[in-house]
């Protein structure tokens, strides 16, 4: 059996404690005013535990923990079937209580103390039984992360505030933008590029490197051709980060690589990283 | 009991004159030097932004021989004068470090003195300033640990057992305050994180009474922090956790082992 933490019972997860599989997909972020809406789409493939969460023996479990703001709960999770076999969550998390990095993990806990015989269980455990506790982790998905980073302040607005992604409509290829509204500015992409957009949620840098750098160029060209000093909504904000990133009247791609925290060489890291797991595993 | 003076609307340092903060301590050679430059920076309006939600004004806080009284006392009346702010609004790196070397600079300076240790860069770091906000950081800080304390342990429906018999709202802070060890070793963990588990925790060290030491709490929250690892102890109410605690107690498990 592969190695990892310590459990005292089989534990289905990425080892081969047991047989099947249950992982999280699809994870869309999207934060409002108020909440942070959540969706993800989880796949439970091993009979047993599909009759343990029928019948009540055991639960789905999303908790969050967000460092920055000292807080962690559970998730109150909306959980509905897909056509695909998956179930489709979703949740909110209120947006006072989360700033930065948020976590979000995803387990199969007891829902009452049971004995555990499965016979997916690998082979080295025989036919033990394990008695678990109520709350025991039976599966864990994993854990997937999101930056909540925000500011109640004007003098350092949210860079998230100023756009809006949508899906473009029709088939014409390529992103673009709309920058003639004043709150905020729309950003098209194309249907097949939304859904892999969305998709990314788990990882903002690949978003941000692929989307988010070459709108944000496009919106600070706009900007600069702004003749009027007393601007608000999205104009506002990019000239006020522009500013306390000391960037102002720079070329805009350099204006947009300081406001992104260098997204190019971020993007280029965590390829790199994931093409290290790749091969680590 | 020595009562220091600080009456101020509350504010937040800018980010920039945060980062110059830091640059001056980083600059400092004597404590007086950082003391007298931040406290420039402090006074200069321009350096501050109003906090976007009312609060009354600042509290005296205080200092005095009875350590656990006064700094309960103190986690009380800064919760009071601040509010129940939102979580975001009280992870602000800003409104701690403004609060520290502003306001409450006097209380910070008895009860956090750096003009006569050696190390009192570090100490400077870790309970006058804050850089980025996490658990570890803000229960450090020398205003920021009064307010989370409190906002952390507060129960006003006195729903809780030990506040619900003492009817007292801030029973559970008591229980924390009334020994330091009890800050870091639940406060700083992740599961102290979790409220259910951090009441059952310090209503389990208050009916521990005299055998709640340093060393049996180190020993119980590392029972807690391998039981978590395999177990979400969060699903659990009240009376179930007590009975879990219980099980993990250090001398439960020492009398089981024999």
């Amino acid at each position: 059996m592969a190695s990892r933490g310590s459990y005292p019972h089989p534990v289905l997860d990425n080892s081969d404690d047991i047989s099947g599989d249950f992982r999280i997909s699809s994870a869309l972020v999207t934060p409002a005013p108020d909440f942070v809406d959540l969706q993800f789409d989880v796949r439970v493939e091993n009979a047993e535990f599909e009759e343990m969460l029928d019948t009540g023996a055991a639960a789905i479990r999303a908790r969050w923990k967000c460092s920055a703001t000292f807080s962690s709960g559970a998730l109150d999770l909306r959980v509905a079937p897909l056509d695909n076999g998956s179930l489709r969550c979703e949740a909110q998390l209120d947006q006072d209580d989360v700033d930065g990095r948020t976590d979000i993990s995803l387990y199969i806990v007891a829902g009452r103390p049971l004995d555990l015989d499965l016979a997916s269980q690998h082979g080295d455990y025989g036919g033990a039984t394990f008695a678990v506790a109520r709350g025991a982790v039976l599966a864990h998905a994993g854990t997937f992360s999101f930056d909540a980073r925000k500011s109640y302040d004007p003098m350092r607005p949210p860079l998230e505030s100023c756009f809006r992604f949508l899906k473009k409509e029709g088939k014409k290829p390529f992103v673009d933008i709309d920058s003639s509204l004043d709150e905020h500015i729309d950003v098209y992409i194309p249907e097949a590029q939304y859904e892999q957009f969305t998709d990314q949620a788990a990882m903002p840098e690949v978003q941000v490197a692929t989307v988010v750098l070459p709108a944000l160029v496009q919106a600070l060209v706009d900007c600069a051709a702004e003749t009027d000093p007393d601007v608000g909504g999205w104009k506002a904000t990019l000239r006020s980060l522009c500013e306390r990133h000391s960037v102002t009247g720079s070329d805009p791609l350099v204006q947009a690589q300081a406001i992104l925290g260098d997204p190019i060489a971020t993007g280029f890291n965590r390829l790199a990283l994931l093409i290290q797991d790749e091969e680590g595993e | 009991m020595k009562k220091v003076s600080s009456v101020g609307r509350a504010r937040v340092l800018r980010e920039d004159s945060t980062d110059a903060i830091w640059g001056a301590l980083q600059d400092a050679t004597s404590p007086n030097d950082f003391l007298e430059l931040s406290a420039s920076l402090v006074r200069d309006p321009d350096n501050l932004l109003e906090l976007p939600f009312d609060s009354s004004d600042l509290p005296d806080l205080t200092t005095g021989p009875d350590r656990a009284k006064a700094e309960i006392e103190n986690a009380v009346l800064i919760y009071e004068a601040l509010g129940a702010m939102p979580k975001v609004a009280a992870a602000d790196e800003r409104l701690w470090t403004y609060l520290a070397l502003g306001p409450c600079r006097p209380y910070m300076e008895q009860r956090w003195p750096i003009s006569d240790i050696r190390s009192w860069k570090n100490r400077t770091q870790d309970r006058w300033l804050m850089k980025s906000a996490t658990y570890g950081v803000l229960i450090r800080h020398g205003i920021s640990r009064l307010w989370w304390l409190a906002d952390m342990t507060f129960d006003p429906g006195l729903t809780r057992p030990l506040s619900s018999e003492s009817g007292d709202p801030w029973a559970y802070l008591k229980v924390a305050l009334a020994n330091e060890d009890r800050i870091l070793a639940i406060f700083d963990r992740d599961a102290g994180l979790v409220s259910g588990i951090r009441f059952a925790l310090l209503e389990h060290c208050y009916r521990a009474e005299g055998k709640a030491t340093e060393t049996w709490l180190r020993a119980l929250m590392k029972e807690v922090t391998l039981t978590s690892g395999y177990r979400d102890l969060s699903v659990l109410d009240a009376t179930e956790l007590a009975v879990v605690l219980a099980e993990l107690d250090p001398d439960a498990l020492t009398s089981s082992s024999t």
